[in-house]
This record gives C-alpha cells, sequence and structure tokens, in this order.
C-alpha cells in the first residue's frame, strides 16, 4: 500500500495502449462494450484477473448488475463472470461506445 | 490391494478450471469406484479412481479446479504440489479439461502446464453446446499448433470417451510441444490469440437460451422474488419432507433397541447393544435424509447453474458482513442442521469465508433445538394471544430463532474483521451456461457425499456416543429395595458419573439459575441438543415424555428454597442458552472433517459456550430484577 500506485501503473502498462481515455470498467453502464487496457495486477489478487482472462486487448461487454448493484456479470473470452465493483475498478477500458460510459 | 510394482498403475491427472466438465468426466472414467479423501494439511478434498484403460490399470486423480498455476486458493496450492511430485509423485500423464466454449482461458493455463513437461493431452469438453452456439473448430489444427493430441467429447453423454480411453492408454506415445510456450501472462495471452486465430473457424455465440433465462432469472424485481421463492421451497422440502423419513428412521431405531431389550437377558449387555450402540448409531442415520435432500437440491441448483445466480443476487447483503453470496445458501440450509449446512460449504472458494461460514452455521436455529424450546415454551409461556392470530408462544419462538440468526451474522462481522481478516482473496464467480445435469451425475454426487458423512462423521459420533452411554451408566450403584422401575433408573442415573458431574457442575451454573438436574440435561445434551428432553424425562421419572414431564418440570420444588426450581428467570435463561451453545457431537464431528483440525471445533464450541454463558447469565438476572 506504501509504494507509489503511480510508478505501479505505468510500469504494467503496454506501451502500445498508453491512453488518456481509459475508464475503470466498473463505471460502465450495462450493455456496453470495452476493450481492456490495463489491468492492475500489482497484487497476487489483482494477477488472478489476468488469469481469468481480463487482459490486455481483450473485448469485454458488461452484461447486468445485481438487484442491489453489486456484483457486475461480464462477459469476455466466451463465458460469463462476475466480480465486485472494487475488483472492476482495477480494470481499465476504453469503451467502444463512449455514450454508454456512465 | 498392493500389487508387485511391475504392474504398478498408471497415475493420470485430471487438471482444469471449475466449471470444465471435469467432474463428469472423472466419473465417466472410473464410474463409481472413486475414493474420497483429504490432501494432507489442508482441507482440499482429494478424490481418486481406478480405472482399466485397454486392460492398462490406472489410477485416475481429479485435481481440484484451478484456474492457474499461480495459486491464490488451497485448493489450487495442491495442484501446485501434485505437479510438484510432493503427494504421493509426479502423476505419468496429464489430461487438461477445458471447456471448448471457453478454450481461450483454459489455453492460459495449459501454456503453464506444458512447462511441466509431463506428458499431456488436451480434451475439450461440451462439444455439443459449443456447434450449437454456432463455434467451429480445427481440432487437427489444434493439435499441430499445441503439440499434443487433442480430443474432443461429450461426458454426460459418453461421446468421445471410448476413443479418449485409448489415448489414455499410452501417453508414452503422445506427441510434445516442439517448443514452449512463452511464460510471461501478457506473451502467453498473445500465443494463446494467435493460436485461436488459427484454429477457431468460427467462435461461439452466447448461448440465447441462458440469456432467455439471465433475463428474468436476473431482473432486478423478478430476481429477488424468484430468489426468496427458491429459498422458502428449499428450507421448507429440507425441513418438511425429510420428516417422515426421519420420524420412521426413529421409529426403526426405537422399536430395534425395545427388540434388544425383548429378546437379550437384562443387563448391561443389552443395555450397551440397545442404548448405547443402537441409539448411537441411529443418531447419525436419522441425519440421512435431511442430507440426501439437501445434497440432491444443492447439487441440481449447482448443476443447472442458478446457484451461482443465488449468489450473485444476494452477494451484496453478505458482503455487509464480511462473507459472500455462496455462504448464504450453506447458513439457510443450518436452518435444518448445520451438519449438511457446513458440508454445503464446499461452494465457497475463499478458505477465510469458508471458515467463518463454518464457525457461525451452528447459531442457526437448527431442527434439533425444537424439541427444547417446545418443552420449555409449552411449559412456562402463557398461550395467549397477543395481536391478532399471534399468540405470544409463538413470538418467543421467532425471537429465538431471530435471536441466533442475528448474532450468526453479527459473529461473521467480528470474525471477518478481526480473527480471519488477512487474505483477501478476490471474490470472482463464473456464471456458466444453465445445463441440465443427468440424472446420473446427480446421483453420484449425492451418493458421495452422504457415505463421505456416514463414513467420518459416523465413527466419531459412534465413539462420543459409547462414551456418554457409560458416562450415563456407571457406577451401576442398586436402588433401594422396593423402588419402582422408575425411581431405580433415577436413582442410578443420579449417581452415575453424569449425575456426580451434574452436582458438580452445579456452583458453575448456578449463576444461570441451573440446578443439578439441569446441569445433568446439559452434560448429556452435549451429545445432541435433543437428548435433554429426554434426559430430563428419565429424571423426573416420567414415562409420557409430553405432558406429564411437561407438569413435571413445571411443579418440581427446590428443597432448599422451597421455591420452583423452574421460573420465569430459569427458563428463559435456559431458553437463551440454547440459543447459542454449541451442544452437538455431530457439528463437532463435521466440523472437524471439514477442516482437518480439532482447532476450530475447539475454537467454535469455546466461543459459543462463552457466548451461551453470558447471554444467559445476563438474562437471568435482567428476568430476575424484573419478575422477582
Amino acid at each position: 500500500m506504501a509504494l507509489p500506485t503511480e510508478s505501479l501503473i505505468t510500469e504494467s502498462l503496454r506501451p502500445t495502449l498508453v491512453c488518456d481515455d481509459s475508464v475503470p470498467l466498473s463505471s460502465l453502464a450495462p450493455g456496453s462494450r470495452a476493450t481492456i487496457v490495463n489491468v492492475d495486477a500489482s497484487t497476487p489478487e489483482g494477477h488472478r484477473l489476468l488469469d481469468l482472462g481480463f487482459l490486455p486487448e481483450t473485448e469485454i461487454r458488461v452484461v447486468r448488475r445485481a438487484p442491489l448493484r453489486d456484483p457486475i456479470a461480464f462477459y469476455l473470452r466466451g463465458g460469463q463472470i462476475c466480480l465486485r465493483r472494487s475488483e472492476a475498478a482495477r480494470i481499465r477500458v476504453l469503451a467502444a461506445d463512449a455514450e454508454h460510459a456512465a | 490391494m498392493t500389487t508387485a510394482a511391475a504392474t504398478a498403475p498408471l497415475r493420470l491427472g485430471l487438471v482444469g478450471s471449475p466449471n470444465s466438465g471435469k467432474t463428469t468426466l472423472f466419473n465417466a472414467l472410473t464410474g463409481l469406484r472413486a475414493k474420497v479423501g483429504n490432501y494432507p494439511g489442508v482441507t482440499v478434498e482429494r478424490r481418486e479412481g481406478s480405472a482399466i484403460f485397454e486392460g492398462r490399470r490406472s489410477v485416475v486423480i481429479d485435481l481440484p479446479g484451478s484456474y492457474s498455476l499461480s495459486p491464490v486458493s488451497p485448493d489450487e496450492e495442491v495442484v501446485m504440489r501434485v505437479l510438484d511430485g510432493e503427494l504421493n509423485g509426479v502423476p505419468q500423464a496429464l489430461a487438461v479439461v477445458a471447456d471448448a466454449n471457453t478454450l481461450e482461458r483454459s489455453l492460459l493455463m495449459l501454456a503453464q502446464i506444458l512447462h511441466r513437461e509431463i506428458p499431456t493431452c488436451l480434451v475439450l469438453t461440451m462439444t455439443d453446446e459449443f456447434q450449437a452456439r454456432g463455434g467451429r473448430l480445427d481440432i487437427p489444427r489444434l493439435e499441430r499448433a499445441l503439440g499434443i493430441p487433442v480430443l474432443g467429447v461429450v461426458g454426460h453423454r459418453g461421446i468421445g470417451i471410448a476413443k479418449l480411453r485409448r489415448l489414455l492408454a499410452k501417453p508414452e506415445d503422445w506427441s510434445r510441444p516442439h517448443l514452449m510456450p512463452p511464460e510471461e501472462i501478457h506473451a502467453r495471452a498473445g500465443w494463446v490469440d494467435s493460436i485461436l486465430d488459427h484454429v477457431l473457424t468460427r467462435r461461439p455465440g452466447r448461448s440465447r437460451k441462458s440469456d432467455a433465462v439471465d433475463r428474468i432469472v436476473l431482473h432486478p424485481v423478478i430476481g429477488p422474488l424468484l430468489f426468496a421463492a427458491v429459498m422458502v421451497v428449499f428450507f421448507q422440502l429440507i425441513f418438511a419432507w425429510a420428516q417422515p423419513a426421519m420420524d420412521f428412521i426413529d421409529a426403526g431405531v426405537v422399536s430395534l433397541g425395545n427388540t434388544v431389550h425383548a429378546q437379550l437377558p437384562a443387563g448391561l449387555f443389552a443395555d450397551f447393544l440397545a442404548d448405547g450402540l443402537i441409539a448411537g448409531v441411529g443418531a447419525v442415520i436419522i441425519f440421512v435424509p435431511q442430507i440426501v435432500l439437501l445434497f440432491t437440491l444443492l447439487y441440481l441448483l449447482q448443476d443447472v447453474g442458478y446457484m451461482a445466480r443465488a449468489a450473485f443476487v444476494i452477494d451484496r447483503v453478505m458482503a455487509g458482513v464480511g462473507l459472500e453470496g455462496r455462504a448464504f445458501v450453506s447458513l439457510l440450509s443450518s436452518y435444518a442442521c448445520a451438519v449438511p449446512g457446513i458440508m454445503a460449504t464446499r461452494t465457497i472458494p475463499s478458505p477465510r469465508h469458508r471458515l467463518v461460514t463454518i464457525l457461525v452455521a451452528p447459531l442457526m436455529t437448527c431442527s434439533a433445538r425444537l424439541p427444547v424450546y417446545a418443552l420449555l415454551i409449552g411449559a412456562f409461556v402463557p398461550a395467549v394471544q397477543v395481536a391478532g392470530p399471534l399468540g405470544l408462544q409463538g413470538l418467543v419462538l421467532l425471537a429465538l430463532y431471530l435471536a441466533g440468526s442475528l448474532t450468526a451474522l453479527l459473529v461473521a462481522s467480528v470474525l471477518t474483521r478481526t480473527l480471519l481478516r488477512e487474505d483477501a482473496m478476490p471474490f470472482y464467480m463464473e456464471l456458466p451456461p444453465y445445463r441440465l445435469p443427468t440424472a446420473k451425475l446427480l446421483a453420484t454426487q449425492v451418493w458421495r457425499s452422504t457415505w463421505a458423512f456416514l463414513r467420518r462423521a459416523g465413527t466419531i459420533i459412534l465413539a462420543v456416543s459409547i462414551v456418554l452411554w457409560c458416562l450415563i451408566t456407571f457406577p451401576r450403584e442398586s436402588a433401594p429395595v422396593g423402588a419402582s422401575p422408575t425411581e431405580a433408573s433415577r436413582y442410578a442415573l443420579e449417581h452415575s458419573l453424569a449425575g456426580r458431574a451434574g452436582h458438580a457442575i452445579e456452583p458453575l451454573i448456578e449463576p444461570l439459575g441451573f440446578d443439578w438436574k439441569i446441569g445433568i440435561g446439559l452434560i448429556a445434551s452435549l451429545a445432541a441438543r435433543e437428548v435433554i428432553v429426554s434426559t430430563l424425562a428419565q429424571i423426573y421419572a416420567s414415562s409420557d415424555q409430553d405432558t406429564s414431564l411437561r407438569a413435571a418440570v413445571q411443579n418440581d420444588i427446590d428443597p432448599r428454597t422451597g421455591e420452583k426450581v423452574f421460573d420465569a428467570a430459569t427458563v428463559a435463561s435456559l431458553l437463551v442458552f440454547f440459543v447459542f451453545a454449541l451442544q452437538c457431537m455431530s457439528t463437532l464431528a463435521i466440523m472437524r472433517r471439514e477442516t482437518n483440525s480439532w482447532r476450530w471445533p475447539a475454537f467454535a464450541f469455546s466461543y459459543l459456550l462463552a457466548l451461551a454463558y453470558g447471554a444467559s447469565f445476563a438474562t437471568h438476572r435482567i428476568v430476575e430484577s424484573l419478575f422477582g
């Protein structure tokens, strides 16, 4: 926690995908499509997101939120996985259609 | 069983993610010949089954579901340890099981596994669903790209299984990859994408049927209502449907005991056989109907895919006390009985969430408390109407249920914030497409769980039952001449080790308002809560447990004070004691089995005893000052 987060983020960013339009996956409305830009994998838990297929350049769709708004279900790489909002916030995406970004 | 090393069986490991169809495949390869146990030192279930492939004897190891070889859970650590050869040596061959629909994710792990340089093949499951969703895959091309054998199967229909058996018979002949895939995760992802671009001629679309069902099941309004309905039915089925079978078993055990008494000459042996052994075994098998029903429903909901949806709907609520959606199901089952409830925690991947759920499950008001509540409420709470159809007796019962449930959530919240704080496992859960399980798969799973309960919990419960019988029976003091049989049995009980213990603990339980007779009841109820009713019946030399016991406890006078033993304060205190205390050796035995150590059952027993004592003491004081 004491580490400067900024350097961690820059480190894990892939050079070809550095862009400023990226938003946290948790901010997208259901129905929106996006492409993953970067995943904060600085912790083992974050690394697990990569193992699950939340990888840069992956196309992802927000399927729906649970009735109490958390967790959120996503469709990616042929399957549906849900994450809590706090987990989804570790993933930065580039929304395919900017209108959907809440 | 053991044979010469010359014909040592081939050891074959099945590796794959949860929901990959690995269990179905394992069942198809091994049938019912599976050995279920635990891996040393961890709570992970170990499953091995023997099989014969083309005449070659093999042992198939069903490795726990895993998403990666960078472990974050005990399940995944076991996979690592098996592949490292720390548990019984490195498997001679591996079959990586992958759902054809989510092949992209599975190949990420396959790349890691190939680095182990163990002969490996890839088995694609659910190829029928893959095709139905419009997916097309060039398997020979995939074989060439990976350099290993690839085979498509439909596990539950047995399609491709014969071919798979032929393949598994000769891992020595399997091709090996010419080039190792990259290790770093992003490079690995690139490797996976390049292969898939090459072999996936058409990607499967989303499952339309599942999407349609989800629109209803996860609807913001209908979803929670459906969830509530499923839970009510679930609870009701376990509670009500199991009852006739349980009564039947109970009657059978009682009549068997009576037969033993009638046929054998009266004496210690007949007593031991009827009251110790048969009653002890009866205490175990009485749970079987509930366990069979619970697991049938549990596996059905899970295999169909609803359980993940239910957890998705309720997760936000459970997160409030530091748990997750999947914990809800097992807490709900614990209203029927904590034993199946604790067994149901196996669906929770995070070891911390699982442990906390196990520790608070005994606080849910189980069916064994009902006879105790019924006796005390029936005898001491006036049957008056409070508001409309609501009676005071019913309200007291409801209050007891609420007290237990709210305390369970409170304790979970405290435990997840203090003692069991570290290990912040992320919450992630697959929402697999809805699938119809086959009756065979369902029956196999239910049978395995029931058998595991009977074998593991059964032995411990039997041993403790016998010890308790000895405590209530020895030493055998003969009653004064001329005593009636009921007086004689009361005399024997009072002078038994348990009776003496009741007297011995009297100073300890006096602050709660309990005398030595309740003390014996409490000691005996360590076996199972409802035992206090039959023990009190014995103490009050009452043959009829319903009305005359009720009258006896109502009118019991303390010889020292001349006042009634069961005054309002004592009754309230005893009820509160039963809300919290973990008097159930079946629960302790199953906790021992599921956590693989005596540490956690000991912890649960102690904290619940402290809670029970404190709450009873406070209740006694408060009620006494109000009514005394």
